[in-house]
């Protein structure tokens, strides 16, 4: 049995599809490729493949990870990515795949936090770069940032997503440009549309557009490790 | 900024955008500019529903096949995406090239429910194309409709240029051809359809009109010589040798049936008096098994799905379905499951799910139909108490531990002892399997309310009134009270009512469903969108009743407003049926069988 990790980048429209999507289409890409998968045990096997972290729908992603298990470890990395990718819709791109040790913690739960950079849609006219910086620095001025969202069990809860926003900065590249770095992964973390939504009642004292609408989002990276000391995770390293 | 662009800033703003991105695996984009004629697919329901709908898979591969000519799709879309659509003027489109809809050449919708008329409507609203046939010129499209409910498209006619009776698969091809011989020759849109008028299977509602007396339907005059007095459907002889869609388009989305499908056959040989597609879809053509095994490793290969659904009206039936089912697992391989979506009340078909059954033992469905044999002799679903309790007992000592059982309430001459029937059908059932396996299974009863279909033995037959229907419905749901383990759901009555006045309506009806569009009827299938009021308003403003098409007890020797549109079986033949049912007696081999 051999363990593969595989890097991909989503683009264009496919940023719309759920993670529930992507992982559908991965399972029946790799079921046309003819790639020996191994399910899993149970009344209901499934594939064992797994995705690091679920994207949000309209993210688009430049190195996303999942790995996955197949039955013979034959199959170089490289036949592996040719297969698949042959397989996969436009604008699902893998970007490298690598041999893993079959042992030791899954993808998933190696992640704890995300960089995305949003670029500014053009739908609607962009705000001078002075005011998006203003409001970036009033926003981490903040001591606490309040959200309300359904806990555990369903239960309305207050959560604090000040400490999980670990960078943010505006700049201009053609229009604004923001990049930050979130919590993220099993032990928690905020969606980069919750901060962009603060951000813009920051900016504009008011709920204006949905975030989706203003910006383009892009998850550049994911990253293991304690806030402080994180390290982008990749194939070779996960 | 072109219509691709303004759609590109409404994704974001959508519940669901991988609706409307039309480049899912196996999708056909072809250049306009290179084909010599263009047509959509209209489905007047979301795209989950419409994407499992077999026969739209089945001509967009039919017509793509073709290199000059190109099929795209369109779905009704979701409130959200009405509204943006609305809010900037754009028009709806199709989901291939993103092209307005009204820059195609014929434009034609799927008609799997009456309940979806008024998306019909409401498509062409937001297509920009003028909604009656009369209104529209060489500038828009043809307008063209299929399917089961154009058996009797009537209360549609107005709106319509072309109906296509029975199968599409040679038929919309043909139509398309023809759209291109008949330009070459120069033809307009009259020539045209007075050309199609004289061709099996399209009905052309303009060439003919209903004639009235005293608010009552008198026949229907021909205006045209071409167009026929009677219009015959399309059956496409042999399946083996028919187009079938073996790289269908893999939704991303997860649909209704989110699995492939394969067509044992069509047509069914069962004659259940209720029942319309038993008529519609004759004569029996079956897929042989050669073709299937060759159809499903195609199937799975372009698709990668896991799971395939071995489709018909009764696909028990098929002749050594458990050979078939055998042959094609050992061909697929262990991770491919095929499953049934119809199981007949037998010990049979029970033990062929089972024997192909993967994971959990959970749910099986069947549909009794009728709480008593007596009710089930009137509806030709002859079926005893014992097969019931075999077939239940089967499975339960198979391990399966939750049935659904399906019944209709307001079937001809039922009485509230046929309801009370269902509920000591099913104590009965439940004595028994505790006594003879000490299995205490779940049930769930479905109650659907009965609707008289055109070219049925049964279209004749009054629907019960909406306020008896929902007293029946109490009743039966008092009766199944006191049972532990068993649950209840019923349908919508009013969302019946309606199905029932437009199933057996007439051309009266067309202000209604223009009326209803406007008022916002949409999605009325649907539970969360229906309005009973809102329609019984739009009919109380036009002073029309209902319950004149739905209640009324049509006479066999009254005109019927689809007498002119050939199902396959003559009337003198159902009206033959229609007598036994009430007498209470088995039908003729001539219904049954599923030819004539």
């Amino acid at each position: 049995m051999a363990r593969i990790c595989f890097s991909f980048a989503v683009t264009g429209e496919l940023k719309y599809l759920s993670h529930l999507d992507l992982m559908r289409l991965f399972q029946r890409a790799l079921r046309r490729a003819a790639l020996p998968l191994v399910y899993s045990q149970g009344f209901n096997p499934h594939p064992r493949l797994s995705l690091a972290a679920p994207l949000p729908v309209g993210v688009s992603a430049a190195r996303e990870l999942g790995e996955l298990f197949l039955a013979d470890d034959s199959i170089a990395p490289e036949q592996f990515l040719k297969r698949l990718q042959e397989q996969l819709p436009a604008g699902l791109i893998l970007n490298g795949a690598a041999a893993k040790a079959p042992g030791g913690p899954s993808l998933a739960a190696q992640v704890s936090a995300a960089r995305y950079r949003a670029a500014w849609s053009g739908l609607t006219p962009s705000p001078p770069a002075a005011e998006l910086q203003e409001a970036v620095a009033r926003l981490l001025s903040l001591p606490e940032i309040k959200i309300s969202h359904r806990g555990k069990g369903g239960k309305e809860a207050i959560a604090d997503i000040r400490p999980f926003i670990y960078e943010l900065t505006a700049g201009m590249e053609g229009g604004p440009v923001l990049e930050m770095l979130l919590k993220a992964g099993s032990s928690g973390g905020v969606s980069p549309y919750l901060v962009l939504e603060r951000l813009e009642q920051a900016r504009s004292g008011a709920a204006g557009e949905a975030p989706a609408f203003l910006w383009n989002l892009q998850r550049l990276a994911l990253y293991r490790g304690e806030a402080g000391s994180l390290q982008e995770l990749t194939c070779a390293g996960a | 900024m072109s219509l691709d662009k303004e759609l590109q800033a409404l994704l974001p703003r959508v519940q669901k955008p991988a609706r409307y991105l039309g480049n899912e695996w196996n999708v056909v984009i072809k250049d306009h500019a290179q084909a010599a004629v263009r047509a959509v697919l209209a489905f007047p329901d979301l795209y989950e529903v419409g994407m499992s709908n077999l026969g739209l898979q089945i001509l967009y591969a039919a017509v793509n096949s073709r290199p000059e000519m190109l099929l795209e799709r369109a779905f009704a879309p979701a409130a959200d995406m009405e509204a943006l659509l609305r809010e900037r003027g754009l028009p709806l489109f199709a989901l291939e090239s993103k092209k307005p809809l009204r820059d195609f050449d014929l434009l034609g919708f799927s008609l799997q429910y009456e309940l979806s008329y008024t998306n019909v409507l409401n498509m062409l609203d937001l297509a920009q194309i003028p909604l009656y046939a009369n209104a529209r010129d060489e500038r828009y499209p043809l307008v063209a409709a299929g399917g089961p409910c154009a058996f009797n498209p009537e209360p549609l006619a107005p709106f319509i240029d072309i109906f296509l009776l029975g199968d599409g698969e040679e038929a919309l091809p043909e139509l398309l051809a023809e759209l291109i011989a008949l330009r070459s020759r120069g033809a307009g849109r009259r020539g045209t359809l007075l050309a199609l008028a004289a061709l099996p299977g399209f009905y052309i509602p303009q060439f003919y009109r209903p004639l009235y007396r005293g608010g009552s339907f008198q026949g229907i005059e021909r205006l045209e010589s071409a167009a026929p007095p009677v219009v015959a459907k399309r059956t496409v002889p042999d399946l083996d040798g028919a187009v079938f869609p073996t790289a269908p388009i893999v939704p991303y989305l997860e649909v209704v049936h989110d699995r492939g499908v394969l067509e044992l056959f069509r047509g069914c040989s069962r004659g259940c008096r209720f029942c319309q597609a038993g008529v519609i879809y004759r004569p029996v053509r079956r897929r042989s098994p050669e073709t299937l095994q060759k159809l499903a490793c195609e199937t799975l290969q372009a698709t990668g799905y896991d799971e395939v659904s071995l489709a018909s009206l009764s696909s028990s039936d098929y002749p050594h379905i458990d050979a078939l089912i055998s042959d094609l697992s050992a061909a697929a391989g262990e991770r491919v499951r095929f499953s049934l979506p119809s199981l007949r009340l037998d010990s049979f078909s029970v033990g062929l799910a089972d024997r192909f059954h993967r994971g959990r033992r959970g749910s099986l469905t069947f549909a009794p139909e009728a709480g008593t044999e007596r009710l089930r002799r009137v509806i030709n679903k002859n079926i005893s108490r014992e097969d019931i309790f075999a077939a239940i007992g089967a499975a339960v000592a198979a391990g399966w531990q939750a049935f659904k059982l399906y019944f209709m309430i307001g079937l001809p001459t039922e009485t509230h002892d046929d309801i009370e029937g269902i509920a000591r059908l099913c104590r009965e059932l439940l004595d028994h399997l505790r006594r003879a396996y000490g299995k205490k299974p779940r049930l769930t009863v479905s109650a659907s309310v009965f609707v008289p279909k055109p070219h049925t033995p049964f279209q004749w037959e009054p629907q019960l009134p909406l306020g008896e229907v929902e007293r029946r419905q109490r009743l039966l749901a008092q009766a199944l009270k006191p049972l532990r383990g068993v649950g209840f759901n019923w349908h919508e009555a009013g969302a019946s009512f309606l199905e029932a006045v437009f199933a057996r309506g007439d051309r009266r009806l067309a202000p209604v469903l223009e009326l209803a569009q406007r008022r916002g009827c949409r999605f009325d299938g649907w539970s969360e969108f229906f309005s009973l009021e809102r329609w019984l308003s739009v009919f109380r403003e036009l002073e029309l009743d209902p319950a004149d098409w739905a209640y009324r007890r049509y006479t066999h020797e009254e005109p019927l407003p689809w007498d002119h549109l050939a199902a396959g079986v003559p009337k003198a033949v159902l009206v033959r049926e229609h007598r036994r049912a009430l007498a209470e007696e088995a039908a003729e081999n001539r219904f049954e069988g599923g030819q004539s």
